[in-house]
């Protein structure tokens, strides 16, 4: 964990255009998908790494997915702007269209995530920018019961 | 023609946990010098240089070749610093070989350092060497990584506990605290109980620290004191450094896994054909990245070791000790030796050299080592080298 619990300018300030740019991937989950061939990719690309196509387009994710594997992020190394979180629990979700991400299950106990949890999208404040400015982006919740329904009703 | 290229000499730096008297400079400089006493070559002898660190927000200075041509006294030979995250030492040696086999250099040094003490904001500046936009940013870090890797690994795999993971940590400082540059040198020996219950010991212990070697051509070595130790097959592979993609190109290979290093595999391909190595069975010393056991166990199934979900079993019967099928890493690993990121990959493959040649004291494997295989991993698993070094 930083000595700085608040986030200071540091050597490397950043203009926020670098988080705007990726607002479509950080917000919506959208990624690319190859005109070509279909494959499917998140985060977005320029290229498909299949049948090194050229021609990508946007291609909104799943907000829904399953636990592959997680963990309780270890508190000692927390990243500027993180630390003042309650224990993060690290995961790795396959989304419903086969997609992998990285990302934080929020809202549950530790004996709850596991894998084959159900979670969906949802969105909060990441943290401060070194530049002063909030960043926002997806972290995944377990879904409701409700919200289960109605994933499966879309399936 | 391909030249054949030889490690011709080795150095060290003893690996703490902050150098605070020294500058990175000089700390890299104590290195370089040692390996050129090692062979016998002066600094002007040197006609290129390839040195890895992990990048510039580390030092606080970035285009390091000619501070580093100068700070050794090899100027006006061509140095280039590489940032390749914890396989950086491996990926510099990589291209050194290329000056040298290609006809372009006779004699090169390649180097690798890290001194992330001086930096309050270190694990910020590791962190985002990686798709940074969708990790680093989201606060997920190399050592979620790490945990992701060795609990899938364990789940997949179904590990009913973790004493292979305590064995291979054990093993490990053992070997560290009969290294003298190693972190740990000098220190008692930690209880099983602390090696179970300090999470601490489960991954590389960051360390200030530099190494660096001498290549040069066969004929070359040929003329000089120590035996000569050849690099006899490379292997280097990149891919996605986004560490779900370890799954989700599983449309390329239905078994990708993050339990599971894909990269490894083809990298030894490359290597082991290279070298003409027909039975990984052939090697009498392996030298792996462990920045976590989990990740190793993987390695160690990528090189052909093992099948898939086999390696904790081998730990636990204690295959990779001194006395074991396959000694590994007997300086002690990123884990114990320290883990100074630049210099890690390169600290191996200066293990096997003092194998080789019979320096390693009481780390010494009985019997002759003639045949060496080096791995490195680095930046989740997205850059891996092998190498296969020989020894006549």
């Amino acid at each position: 964990m930083s000595e700085f619990r608040e986030q200071v300018s540091r050597h490397a300030t950043y203009s926020s255009v670098k988080s705007w740019r990726e607002r479509h991937g950080r917000y919506r989950l959208v990624g690319s998908r190859c005109a070509q061939c279909e494959a499917l990719y998140f985060p977005r690309r320029p290229s498909c790494a299949k049948c090194e196509g050229r021609k990508m387009e946007p291609y909104q994710c799943a907000h829904t997915g399953t636990v592959v594997v997680g963990w309780p992020q270890v508190s000692l190394v927390r990243l500027m702007g993180y630390a003042d979180l309650p224990q993060r629990h690290v995961c790795i979700v396959r989304l419903d269209d086969g997609l992998h991400i990285e990302t934080e299950v929020v809202d549950v106990t530790k004996d709850k995530v596991r894998p084959g949890l159900r979670v969906g999208l949802v969105f909060r404040k990441l943290r401060r920018e070194s530049n002063g400015n909030e960043q926002y982006g997806y972290k995944f919740a377990p879904l409701q019961d409700s919200e289960q329904a109605q994933a499966d009703a879309a399936e | 023609m391909e030249r054949r290229v030889s490690i011709i000499g080795t150095g060290i730096t003893k690996h703490v946990a902050y150098d605070v008297d020294r500058s990175w400079k000089e700390m890299l400089a104590e290195a370089v010098f040692e390996a050129l006493d090692d062979c016998g070559l002066k600094p002007t002898e040197l006609q290129g240089g390839v040195v890895a660190y992990h990048g510039e927000a580390m030092l606080d200075t970035g285009n390091i070749g000619p501070l580093i041509a100068d700070t050794v006294g090899m100027e006006p030979a061509g140095v280039t610093g590489i940032s390749v995250a914890c396989a950086g030492g491996a990926v510099a040696l990589y291209h050194g070989y290329a000056l040298v086999a290609s006809g372009l250099c006779d004699a090169v040094l390649v180097a690798g350092f890290e001194k992330g003490s001086e930096l309050y904001e270190y694990v910020e500046t590791i962190g985002n060497s990686s798709e940074s936009d969708y990790d680093y940013n989201f606060g997920l870090t190399h050592l979620d990584w790490l945990g992701l890797i060795t609990l899938r690994y364990q789940q997949k795999y179904e590990m009913p506990d973790w004493e292979s993971v305590v064995n291979w940590i054990e093993d490990r400082h053992w070997f560290a605290r009969r290294h003298p540059k190693s972190f740990y040198y000098g220190q008692a020996m930690p209880s099983r109980r602390d090696l179970q219950r300090n999470m601490m010991h489960w991954a590389a212990a960051r360390a200030d620290g530099a190494a660096a070697v001498i290549l040069t051509t066969e004929a070359l070595a040929k003329r000089l004191r120590k035996p000569a130790v050849y690099l006899d097959g490379l292997g280097f592979s990149c891919a996605s450094a986004y560490l779900p993609h370890r799954f989700h190109h599983a449309w390329q290979n239905p078994e990708a896994d993050i339990a599971d290093s894909e990269l490894t595999r083809t990298a030894a391909d490359r290597a082991y054909r290279m070298a003409g190595l027909k039975d990984v069975g052939e090697i009498n010393l392996l030298e792996i990245s462990d920045g976590s056991p989990g990740v190793t166990f993987v390695e160690l199934e990528a090189l052909g070791l093992y099948p898939r979900g086999g390696a904790w079993k081998g730990v636990l019967e204690g295959a990779h000790g001194l006395t074991g099928r396959y000694p590994t890493n007997t300086h002690g690993g990123s884990i114990a030796f320290g883990h100074a990121s630049g210099a890690a990959a390169l600290v191996s493959v200066i293990e096997a050299v003092a194998q080789m040649r019979g320096e390693a004291g009481e780390r010494q494997i009985s019997g002759p080592v003639t045949t060496s295989l080096c791995q490195a991993s680095g930046g989740s698993n997205s850059n891996n080298t092998v190498m296969v070094l020989r020894r006549e």
